[in-house]
Protein backbone atom coordinates (compact mmCIF):
# COMPACT_ATOMS: atom_id res chain seq x y z
CA UNK A 1 0.00 0.00 0.00
CA UNK A 2 1.57 3.29 -1.15
CA UNK A 3 1.33 6.65 1.03
CA UNK A 4 -1.62 8.08 -1.30
CA UNK A 5 -3.30 5.06 -0.76
CA UNK A 6 -2.24 4.41 3.19
CA UNK A 7 -3.35 8.34 3.23
CA UNK A 8 -6.92 7.81 1.30
CA UNK A 9 -7.79 4.89 3.69
CA UNK A 10 -7.56 6.44 6.80
CA UNK A 11 -8.87 8.94 6.02
CA UNK A 12 -11.94 7.29 4.41
CA UNK A 13 -11.78 5.40 7.51
CA UNK A 14 -12.46 8.27 9.91
CA UNK A 15 -15.09 8.96 7.44
CA UNK A 16 -16.88 5.88 7.56
CA UNK A 17 -16.55 6.65 11.70
CA UNK A 18 -18.31 9.45 11.49
CA UNK A 19 -21.09 8.29 9.49
CA UNK A 20 -21.38 5.23 12.22
CA UNK A 21 -21.10 7.43 14.77
CA UNK A 22 -23.35 10.37 14.05
CA UNK A 23 -25.31 10.01 11.05
CA UNK A 24 -28.41 9.05 13.47
CA UNK A 25 -28.23 12.18 15.84
CA UNK A 26 -27.83 14.42 12.76
CA UNK A 27 -30.68 12.43 11.06
CA UNK A 28 -32.72 13.39 14.09
CA UNK A 29 -31.40 16.66 14.45
CA UNK A 30 -32.45 17.31 10.89
CA UNK A 31 -35.83 16.14 10.80
CA UNK A 32 -36.30 18.56 13.51
CA UNK A 33 -35.07 21.41 11.76
CA UNK A 34 -36.60 20.92 8.51
CA UNK A 35 -40.35 19.18 10.06
CA UNK A 36 -39.98 16.70 6.75
CA UNK A 37 -38.14 13.59 6.85
CA UNK A 38 -37.52 13.88 2.78
CA UNK A 39 -35.32 17.04 3.27
CA UNK A 40 -33.70 15.82 6.49
CA UNK A 41 -32.54 12.77 4.25
CA UNK A 42 -30.94 15.28 1.49
CA UNK A 43 -30.15 17.52 4.02
CA UNK A 44 -27.50 14.73 6.14
CA UNK A 45 -26.22 13.84 2.67
CA UNK A 46 -25.13 17.60 1.74
CA UNK A 47 -23.25 17.90 5.21
CA UNK A 48 -21.46 14.82 4.80
CA UNK A 49 -20.62 15.55 1.06
CA UNK A 50 -19.01 18.87 3.10
CA UNK A 51 -17.87 16.89 5.97
CA UNK A 52 -15.92 15.14 3.82
CA UNK A 53 -14.59 18.19 1.46
CA UNK A 54 -13.15 19.62 4.74
CA UNK A 55 -12.05 16.55 6.71
CA UNK A 56 -8.78 17.72 7.45
CA UNK A 57 -10.51 20.55 9.40
CA UNK A 58 -11.55 17.92 12.15
CA UNK A 59 -8.50 17.80 14.22
CA UNK A 60 -10.37 16.04 17.33
CA UNK A 61 -12.15 13.62 17.08
CA UNK A 62 -14.12 13.70 19.82
CA UNK A 63 -15.63 17.28 18.35
CA UNK A 64 -17.30 14.90 15.53
CA UNK A 65 -20.73 15.82 16.84
CA UNK A 66 -20.39 19.19 17.44
CA UNK A 67 -18.59 20.12 13.80
CA UNK A 68 -21.17 17.99 11.96
CA UNK A 69 -23.91 19.75 13.29
CA UNK A 70 -22.21 22.74 13.12
CA UNK A 71 -22.40 22.20 8.95
CA UNK A 72 -25.66 21.37 9.25
CA UNK A 73 -26.98 24.59 10.48
CA UNK A 74 -25.23 26.36 8.19
CA UNK A 75 -26.68 24.03 5.13
CA UNK A 76 -30.03 24.36 6.77
CA UNK A 77 -29.76 28.65 6.47
CA UNK A 78 -28.34 28.28 3.20
CA UNK A 79 -31.05 26.19 2.10
CA UNK A 80 -33.90 28.47 3.85
CA UNK A 81 -32.17 31.47 2.06
CA UNK A 82 -32.98 29.94 -1.23
CA UNK A 83 -36.37 29.18 -0.51
CA UNK A 84 -36.64 32.85 0.43
CA UNK A 85 -38.50 31.93 3.41
CA UNK A 86 -36.48 32.42 6.55
CA UNK A 87 -38.52 30.33 8.46
CA UNK A 88 -40.56 26.73 8.26
CA UNK A 89 -44.18 25.80 10.04
CA UNK A 90 -43.26 22.35 11.41
CA UNK A 91 -45.82 19.84 11.19
CA UNK A 92 -44.10 16.28 11.36
CA UNK A 93 -45.70 13.04 10.76
CA UNK A 94 -45.97 10.80 13.34
CA UNK A 95 -43.79 7.73 12.71
CA UNK A 96 -45.71 4.57 12.44
CA UNK A 97 -43.29 2.24 11.64
CA UNK A 98 -41.38 1.86 15.28
CA UNK A 99 -42.15 -1.45 16.52
CA UNK A 100 -43.19 0.52 19.89
CA UNK A 101 -46.86 -0.42 21.77
CA UNK A 102 -49.94 2.16 20.87
CA UNK A 103 -49.15 3.91 24.21
CA UNK A 104 -45.84 4.54 23.91
CA UNK A 105 -46.54 5.63 20.56
CA UNK A 106 -49.17 8.21 21.86
CA UNK A 107 -46.68 9.65 24.73
CA UNK A 108 -44.43 9.91 21.87
CA UNK A 109 -46.75 11.85 19.36
CA UNK A 110 -47.81 13.96 22.52
CA UNK A 111 -44.10 15.00 23.12
CA UNK A 112 -43.32 15.88 19.29
CA UNK A 113 -46.69 17.72 19.59
CA UNK A 114 -45.60 19.76 22.66
CA UNK A 115 -42.04 20.02 21.28
CA UNK A 116 -43.19 21.71 18.43
CA UNK A 117 -45.63 24.23 20.33
CA UNK A 118 -42.27 25.65 22.10
CA UNK A 119 -41.96 28.97 21.82
CA UNK A 120 -39.31 29.98 18.80
CA UNK A 121 -35.68 29.66 19.79
CA UNK A 122 -36.12 26.74 22.79
CA UNK A 123 -36.53 23.92 21.05
CA UNK A 124 -33.12 24.78 19.33
CA UNK A 125 -31.06 24.92 22.19
CA UNK A 126 -32.65 21.36 23.40
CA UNK A 127 -31.47 19.57 20.41
CA UNK A 128 -28.09 20.62 20.49
CA UNK A 129 -28.06 19.49 24.11
CA UNK A 130 -29.59 16.10 23.76
CA UNK A 131 -28.96 15.28 20.23
CA UNK A 132 -25.86 17.29 20.22
CA UNK A 133 -24.28 16.33 23.38
CA UNK A 134 -23.31 20.28 23.72
CA UNK A 135 -22.49 21.98 27.46
CA UNK A 136 -23.95 25.49 27.99
CA UNK A 137 -20.93 27.35 26.82
CA UNK A 138 -20.92 25.76 23.63
CA UNK A 139 -24.46 26.58 22.77
CA UNK A 140 -24.06 29.52 23.52
CA UNK A 141 -21.08 30.31 21.28
CA UNK A 142 -22.80 28.23 18.39
CA UNK A 143 -25.75 30.77 18.97
CA UNK A 144 -24.16 33.80 19.81
CA UNK A 145 -26.20 34.03 23.21
CA UNK A 146 -24.73 34.84 26.60
CA UNK A 147 -25.11 31.38 28.80
CA UNK A 148 -27.32 32.71 31.31
CA UNK A 149 -29.14 33.34 28.19
CA UNK A 150 -29.38 29.94 26.73
CA UNK A 151 -29.69 28.37 30.13
CA UNK A 152 -32.92 30.46 30.56
CA UNK A 153 -33.75 28.73 27.26
CA UNK A 154 -33.25 24.96 28.48
CA UNK A 155 -35.04 25.75 31.56
CA UNK A 156 -38.43 27.29 29.90
CA UNK A 157 -38.37 24.94 27.31
CA UNK A 158 -38.46 22.13 29.67
CA UNK A 159 -40.91 23.94 31.88
CA UNK A 160 -43.08 24.00 28.80
CA UNK A 161 -42.84 20.82 28.45
CA UNK A 162 -43.82 19.62 31.66
CA UNK A 163 -46.73 21.63 31.85
CA UNK A 164 -47.92 20.74 27.82
CA UNK A 165 -47.60 17.23 28.98
CA UNK A 166 -49.45 17.14 32.03
CA UNK A 167 -52.52 19.35 30.63
CA UNK A 168 -52.02 16.74 27.82
CA UNK A 169 -52.89 13.65 29.93
CA UNK A 170 -55.54 15.84 31.70
CA UNK A 171 -57.37 17.56 28.91
CA UNK A 172 -55.63 14.88 25.94
CA UNK A 173 -58.04 17.09 23.20
CA UNK A 174 -56.80 21.24 24.47
CA UNK A 175 -53.22 21.25 22.76
CA UNK A 176 -52.98 25.19 23.13
CA UNK A 177 -49.56 26.30 24.84
CA UNK A 178 -49.11 27.40 27.99
CA UNK A 179 -47.17 30.37 28.01
CA UNK A 180 -45.39 31.24 31.24
CA UNK B 1 -28.57 26.54 46.60
CA UNK B 2 -31.98 28.15 46.55
CA UNK B 3 -35.20 26.20 45.99
CA UNK B 4 -35.15 28.41 42.52
CA UNK B 5 -32.08 27.82 41.86
CA UNK B 6 -32.25 23.84 42.21
CA UNK B 7 -35.15 24.02 39.86
CA UNK B 8 -33.42 26.17 37.27
CA UNK B 9 -29.99 23.82 37.45
CA UNK B 10 -31.97 21.10 36.86
CA UNK B 11 -34.22 22.23 34.46
CA UNK B 12 -31.49 22.84 32.29
CA UNK B 13 -30.50 19.74 31.99
CA UNK B 14 -28.36 18.84 34.76
CA UNK B 15 -30.18 15.78 36.69
CA UNK B 16 -27.66 13.62 37.87
CA UNK B 17 -24.44 15.94 38.92
CA UNK B 18 -22.98 15.65 42.62
CA UNK B 19 -24.16 19.04 43.39
CA UNK B 20 -27.68 18.00 42.28
CA UNK B 21 -28.15 15.13 44.27
CA UNK B 22 -26.63 16.33 47.92
CA UNK B 23 -28.93 19.19 47.34
CA UNK B 24 -31.80 17.13 47.18
CA UNK B 25 -30.41 14.58 49.78
CA UNK B 26 -32.69 15.69 52.64
CA UNK B 27 -35.61 17.74 50.66
CA UNK B 28 -38.17 15.06 49.65
CA UNK B 29 -40.19 17.27 47.84
CA UNK B 30 -36.87 18.29 45.86
CA UNK B 31 -36.40 14.55 45.21
CA UNK B 32 -39.90 13.97 43.97
CA UNK B 33 -39.24 16.91 41.69
CA UNK B 34 -35.98 15.66 40.67
CA UNK B 35 -37.71 12.19 39.99
CA UNK B 36 -40.29 14.30 37.73
CA UNK B 37 -37.88 15.91 35.81
CA UNK B 38 -35.29 12.46 35.24
CA UNK B 39 -38.78 11.10 33.71
CA UNK B 40 -39.09 14.07 31.42
CA UNK B 41 -35.32 13.96 30.18
CA UNK B 42 -35.62 9.94 29.67
CA UNK B 43 -38.67 10.71 27.71
CA UNK B 44 -36.46 13.89 25.79
CA UNK B 45 -33.63 11.44 25.02
CA UNK B 46 -35.94 8.95 23.33
CA UNK B 47 -38.72 10.91 22.05
CA UNK B 48 -36.20 13.80 19.95
CA UNK B 49 -34.76 10.86 17.89
CA UNK B 50 -36.37 9.56 14.86
CA UNK B 51 -35.53 6.59 12.65
CA UNK B 52 -32.69 6.79 10.09
CA UNK B 53 -33.88 5.17 6.84
CA UNK B 54 -32.10 1.98 7.00
CA UNK B 55 -30.16 2.60 3.29
CA UNK B 56 -28.45 6.04 5.13
CA UNK B 57 -25.48 5.04 6.42
CA UNK B 58 -24.41 2.91 3.59
CA UNK B 59 -25.15 5.70 1.10
CA UNK B 60 -22.77 8.43 2.71
CA UNK B 61 -19.91 6.02 2.84
CA UNK B 62 -20.02 6.23 -0.63
CA UNK B 63 -19.13 9.91 -0.70
CA UNK B 64 -15.82 9.41 -0.32
CA UNK B 65 -15.84 6.96 -3.62
CA UNK B 66 -17.75 9.40 -5.43
CA UNK B 67 -15.51 12.27 -4.90
CA UNK B 68 -12.23 11.00 -4.74
CA UNK B 69 -13.08 10.78 -8.63
CA UNK B 70 -12.43 14.61 -9.09
CA UNK B 71 -9.10 14.48 -7.20
CA UNK B 72 -6.93 12.01 -9.17
CA UNK B 73 -3.96 13.36 -10.19
CA UNK B 74 -3.56 15.84 -13.58
CA UNK B 75 -1.77 13.24 -15.17
CA UNK B 76 -4.77 10.70 -14.83
CA UNK B 77 -7.23 13.22 -15.91
CA UNK B 78 -5.20 14.06 -18.98
CA UNK B 79 -5.10 10.36 -19.92
CA UNK B 80 -8.94 10.15 -19.37
CA UNK B 81 -9.25 13.22 -21.58
CA UNK B 82 -7.60 12.11 -24.18
CA UNK B 83 -9.19 8.16 -24.39
CA UNK B 84 -12.67 10.43 -24.38
CA UNK B 85 -10.97 12.20 -27.54
CA UNK B 86 -9.91 9.14 -28.99
CA UNK B 87 -12.97 7.60 -28.17
CA UNK B 88 -15.18 9.87 -29.38
CA UNK B 89 -14.50 9.04 -32.82
CA UNK B 90 -15.53 5.60 -32.10
CA UNK B 91 -19.85 4.63 -31.80
CA UNK B 92 -19.88 3.79 -27.94
CA UNK B 93 -16.94 5.39 -25.88
CA UNK B 94 -14.97 4.48 -22.47
CA UNK B 95 -16.62 6.09 -19.43
CA UNK B 96 -16.48 9.66 -19.44
CA UNK B 97 -15.79 11.05 -15.74
CA UNK B 98 -19.23 11.16 -15.34
CA UNK B 99 -20.06 7.98 -16.62
CA UNK B 100 -17.27 6.59 -14.67
CA UNK B 101 -18.97 8.25 -11.94
CA UNK B 102 -22.52 6.71 -12.60
CA UNK B 103 -20.97 3.41 -13.30
CA UNK B 104 -19.36 3.23 -10.27
CA UNK B 105 -22.25 4.87 -8.24
CA UNK B 106 -24.74 1.70 -10.00
CA UNK B 107 -21.58 -0.90 -8.89
CA UNK B 108 -21.77 0.78 -5.03
CA UNK B 109 -25.34 -0.16 -5.07
CA UNK B 110 -26.01 -3.18 -6.24
CA UNK B 111 -29.61 -2.91 -4.42
CA UNK B 112 -30.90 -0.53 -6.41
CA UNK B 113 -31.61 -3.07 -8.83
CA UNK B 114 -32.67 -6.05 -7.05
CA UNK B 115 -35.92 -4.70 -5.86
CA UNK B 116 -38.89 -5.39 -7.92
CA UNK B 117 -41.62 -3.56 -6.00
CA UNK B 118 -43.56 -0.74 -7.64
CA UNK B 119 -42.49 2.16 -5.72
CA UNK B 120 -45.71 4.66 -5.55
CA UNK B 121 -46.03 7.52 -7.94
CA UNK B 122 -46.70 10.25 -5.45
CA UNK B 123 -43.20 9.03 -3.59
CA UNK B 124 -41.60 9.32 -7.36
CA UNK B 125 -42.84 12.72 -8.44
CA UNK B 126 -41.56 13.60 -4.43
CA UNK B 127 -38.45 12.31 -4.81
CA UNK B 128 -38.17 14.57 -8.34
CA UNK B 129 -39.17 17.39 -6.77
CA UNK B 130 -36.93 17.66 -3.60
CA UNK B 131 -34.61 18.10 -6.60
CA UNK B 132 -36.82 20.89 -9.07
CA UNK B 133 -37.66 18.09 -10.85
CA UNK B 134 -41.62 17.08 -12.10
CA UNK B 135 -42.92 14.88 -14.32
CA UNK B 136 -46.18 14.86 -16.50
CA UNK B 137 -47.75 12.20 -15.92
CA UNK B 138 -47.84 9.86 -12.83
CA UNK B 139 -44.55 6.88 -13.14
CA UNK B 140 -45.88 3.77 -12.41
CA UNK B 141 -42.97 1.85 -13.47
CA UNK B 142 -40.40 2.51 -10.99
CA UNK B 143 -38.89 0.36 -8.26
CA UNK B 144 -36.34 2.25 -6.78
CA UNK B 145 -36.43 5.95 -6.08
CA UNK B 146 -33.91 8.15 -3.84
CA UNK B 147 -31.43 10.73 -3.88
CA UNK B 148 -28.16 9.92 -3.71
CA UNK B 149 -24.63 12.11 -4.33
CA UNK B 150 -23.16 11.91 -7.99
CA UNK B 151 -20.19 14.20 -8.00
CA UNK B 152 -21.07 15.88 -4.75
CA UNK B 153 -24.29 17.15 -5.85
CA UNK B 154 -27.41 15.41 -5.09
CA UNK B 155 -29.10 14.11 -7.84
CA UNK B 156 -32.15 11.88 -8.73
CA UNK B 157 -32.01 8.16 -9.01
CA UNK B 158 -34.55 5.98 -10.23
CA UNK B 159 -34.72 2.25 -11.32
CA UNK B 160 -37.26 1.77 -14.07
CA UNK B 161 -38.45 -1.44 -14.98
CA UNK B 162 -40.08 -2.09 -18.42
CA UNK B 163 -41.25 -4.99 -20.19
CA UNK B 164 -37.48 -5.22 -21.89
CA UNK B 165 -35.66 -5.45 -18.40
CA UNK B 166 -35.01 -2.81 -16.00
CA UNK B 167 -32.58 0.80 -16.48
CA UNK B 168 -31.19 3.26 -13.93
CA UNK B 169 -32.06 6.72 -14.37
CA UNK B 170 -30.66 10.11 -13.05
CA UNK B 171 -31.57 13.36 -12.96
CA UNK B 172 -28.52 15.77 -12.02
CA UNK B 173 -29.70 19.28 -11.74
CA UNK B 174 -25.93 20.69 -11.20
CA UNK B 175 -24.19 18.95 -14.44
CA UNK B 176 -24.80 21.69 -16.35
CA UNK B 177 -23.06 21.93 -20.14
CA UNK B 178 -22.78 17.98 -20.16
CA UNK B 179 -22.94 17.66 -24.27
CA UNK B 180 -24.31 14.07 -25.15
CA UNK B 181 -22.69 10.94 -24.62
CA UNK B 182 -22.53 7.82 -24.36
CA UNK B 183 -20.21 5.03 -22.35
CA UNK B 184 -20.16 1.12 -21.71
CA UNK B 185 -18.34 -0.99 -19.54
CA UNK B 186 -19.03 -4.76 -19.80
CA UNK B 187 -22.24 -5.82 -20.51
CA UNK B 188 -23.29 -1.93 -19.08
CA UNK B 189 -24.35 0.51 -21.24
CA UNK B 190 -25.00 4.73 -20.40
CA UNK B 191 -26.33 7.69 -22.12
CA UNK B 192 -25.75 11.44 -20.85
CA UNK B 193 -28.85 13.99 -22.32
CA UNK B 194 -28.61 17.79 -21.41
CA UNK B 195 -31.92 18.98 -20.16
CA UNK B 196 -33.30 22.17 -19.76
CA UNK B 197 -32.02 21.93 -16.10
CA UNK B 198 -29.06 19.81 -15.60
CA UNK B 199 -28.41 16.74 -17.04
CA UNK B 200 -30.25 13.23 -17.21
CA UNK B 201 -28.40 9.93 -17.29
CA UNK B 202 -29.82 6.26 -17.92
CA UNK B 203 -28.12 3.18 -17.59
CA UNK B 204 -28.99 -0.32 -18.75
CA UNK B 205 -27.89 -3.30 -20.22
CA UNK B 206 -29.97 -2.81 -23.20
CA UNK B 207 -28.91 -0.57 -25.53
CA UNK B 208 -32.58 -0.23 -26.98
CA UNK B 209 -33.69 1.12 -23.87
CA UNK B 210 -31.36 3.72 -23.93
CA UNK B 211 -33.30 5.87 -26.87
CA UNK B 212 -36.20 4.73 -25.44
CA UNK B 213 -36.17 5.93 -22.18
CA UNK B 214 -33.91 9.14 -23.27
CA UNK B 215 -37.00 10.30 -25.25
CA UNK B 216 -39.61 9.55 -22.45
CA UNK B 217 -37.72 11.24 -19.59
CA UNK B 218 -37.07 14.14 -22.13
CA UNK B 219 -40.70 14.36 -23.00
CA UNK B 220 -42.03 13.73 -19.27
CA UNK B 221 -39.99 15.83 -17.48
CA UNK B 222 -40.89 20.11 -16.98
CA UNK B 223 -39.23 22.01 -14.80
Amino acid sequence: MGIRELFSWRSRSRFETLVDQHHKSLYSYAVWLCGDHARAEDLVQEVFVRAWQHLNQLSCPEAGRSWLISILRREHLRWLDKQGNGHQELALDVEHTDSYSAEHELQRHQLHRAILALEPGYMEPMLMQILGGYSIDEISAELSLSESAVQSRLYRARQQLQQQLGSTVKKPTKTTRKVI
Amino acid sequence: MDDLEFRRKVLSGDTHSPAIEQAAQHNPDRQRWLQQARVLEAELNTGLHHSAPAELAQRLKQIPSQRQRKHRPLAAAAALVLSIAVASTLNWQQPSALGDELLQHIANEPNTLYNRQPVSPATVALVAQRLGYLFSSPQTNISYASTCAVRGHLAVHLTVQTGQGSASVFLMPNETDQPVQQFSHHHLHGRVIPLVRGSAAILSTDTRLLDQLAASTVQQLSF
